[in-house]
């Protein structure tokens, strides 16, 4: 009986194996957690808005579209929406005119030698405070003559505390308007008109009763340029800062 | 030599029950969200448009810009100076007109082939959210996609096709469910005659984007199999 407690009582030698083992164990599962996978989820940034947030712009400066505009269309300016469900056309966009002679370029760094020798004016962008201008693509257009230019603009605008603000510029033909599409009632996102000392913008928000997280969207025409920033869920007073001083700027 | 046996023998019976016990605390401790067969934060698959079409052409269009160094469709996703991912596809490029930011992949097609948005979560009864947009600069669809959670993920554009009437400015999808999988489906386009359309020189075809902070995910096997573009967070 005596025999039998001791050889079923655990030595020092297995208490220290098990020790091990568990040992091994508890490294191996904190292993696995500090390196993630492939599907571990990115940091999401944290000045983002989040689900339930108001971001429709200042209201002293700007008013929802009505029922009415979103439904049959509206104008603003050399904007015009399109009701929901409409296809826009896309010859108001000053691409190359082939019958002209005209090429198009591919898009390119603002950098790159092929862009910097056609000497074209770029327009000013101002990043917002915290923001910084991390890519700049443009689309060059030559003429028969050789002079060249410029079709459009891609600026990438990135922070460590927001989502990227992306900006599309496009030339746009003389005495044409820009067409965009309105969202339709009752969805993610409304739409309201911004004035920016005297220039309607169009700025798509989140609409208050969405469950989905606000994505802002802004579409206006500054002289010729047919202009959309792409801001995802951000404070909606950076983007209409980086509206107001992108046209003071670019008013050509 | 029997007692070294005998100590070893001790030890080897600690250890496994020292890992089989460990084992059972990291099942037992590990958070429930940590499983993704019904995680609402589950990336949203994005599939190809165009089923079953391959690119393996697109790469050998080697031609110059007219009176230019710059040859047609440089930035491939092999080229170290602008995106050297070496599991990307090779009909990736990031060359989209509007940034760098955005990766896209081409697909050849005839005028007239139906695209389609469709994704999958690795989940049951799960929705992703979605809305249609006018695609800027050139003719197309813009699509803003939210996870099932509500939080955004990111924007996806389709070029060099026609939407199709009562597309745009809608936010609806077809779901379905089974298996195990929420998939999603709308035909929201068809591909253009490049002829008509001024932003490409090189026949007709899709090009499919995603745009997400530089975090969009490329799958190599994108043009033939699904779910070259993923989003998630």
């Amino acid at each position: 009986m005596g025999m039998l407690r001791v050889s079923y009582r655990p030595s020092r030698v297995a208490i220290a194996g098990a020790a091990v083992g568990l040992a091994v164990t508890a490294a191996a599962a904190l292993g696995l957690a500090l390196a993630g996978g492939p599907d571990e989820a990115p940091v999401r940034p944290i000045g983002e808005v989040k689900i339930g947030t108001p971001t429709s712009p200042d209201p002293i400066k700007s008013r929802p579209l009505t029922p009415v505009e979103v439904a049959e269309g509206v104008s603003l300016g050399r904007l015009t929406v399109l009701p929901p469900g409409a296809v826009p056309s896309y010859d108001w966009y000053n691409h190359a005119d082939k019958a002209k002679g005209e090429i198009e370029l591919p898009a390119l760094r603002a950098d790159d030698p092929n862009v910097v020798k056609l000497d074209l004016t770029l327009h000013q962008v101002s990043p917002p405070t915290g923001f910084e201008i991390t890519g700049r693509q443009v689309t060059a257009v030559v003429r028969a003559d050789g002079t060249a230019r410029l079709f459009a603009e891609g600026v990438t605008l990135t922070s460590p505390d927001f989502w990227p603000i992306n900006m599309e510029i496009y030339s746009i033909k003389d005495g044409r308007n820009a067409e965009t599409v309105a969202p339709a009632g009752g969805g993610p996102s409304e739409l309201s008109v911004y004035d920016a000392k005297g220039t309607p913008v169009l700025i798509e928000h989140g609409a208050p009763s969405s469950r989905l997280q606000p994505v802002l969207r802004a579409a206006f025409v500054a002289g010729s340029d047919y202009v959309i920033v792409n801001a995802g869920p951000l404070p909606v007073e950076i983007l209409t800062d980086l509206v107001d001083r992108f046209i003071a700027e670019n008013s050509r | 030599m029997r007692q070294a046996l005998g100590l070893f023998g001790r030890f080897s019976r600690g250890l496994a029950i020292g890992l089989v016990v460990g084992g059972l605390l990291v099942i037992a401790l590990t958070p429930a969200t940590s499983s993704r067969a019904d995680n609402p934060y589950s990336p949203v698959w994005i599939l190809n448009g165009i089923y079953g079409c391959g690119c393996s052409d697109w790469k050998n269009d080697t031609g110059y810009f007219p009176g230019t160094e710059i040859q047609y469709l440089t930035k491939w996703s092999g080229r170290p100076e602008f995106w050297n991912l070496a599991t990307a596809h090779v009909c990736w490029h990031n060359d989209e007109a509007s940034s760098e930011w955005w990766r896209a992949i081409d697909y050849p097609a005839y005028q007239g082939t139906y695209v389609e948005y469709k994704t999958y979560i690795n989940g049951p009864n799960l929705a992703e959210g979605v809305s249609f947009f006018a695609a800027g600069g050139c003719p197309g669809v813009g699509a803003n996609v939210w996870t099932p959670n509500g939080a955004y993920a990111g924007q996806m554009h389709y070029w060099h096709v026609t939407a199709l009437p009562n597309v745009l400015g809608t936010y609806w999808a077809n779901h379905y469910y089974g298996g195990g999988v929420s998939q999603s489906q709308r035909t929201i386009a068809t591909v253009l005659d490049h002829a008509s359309d001024s932003c490409t020189n090189t026949g007709d075809h899709l090009h499919q984007a995603i745009y997400q902070g530089g975090w969009a995910q490329p799958n190599k096997e994108g043009a033939v199999t699904w779910a070259p573009f993923s989003f998630g967070w």
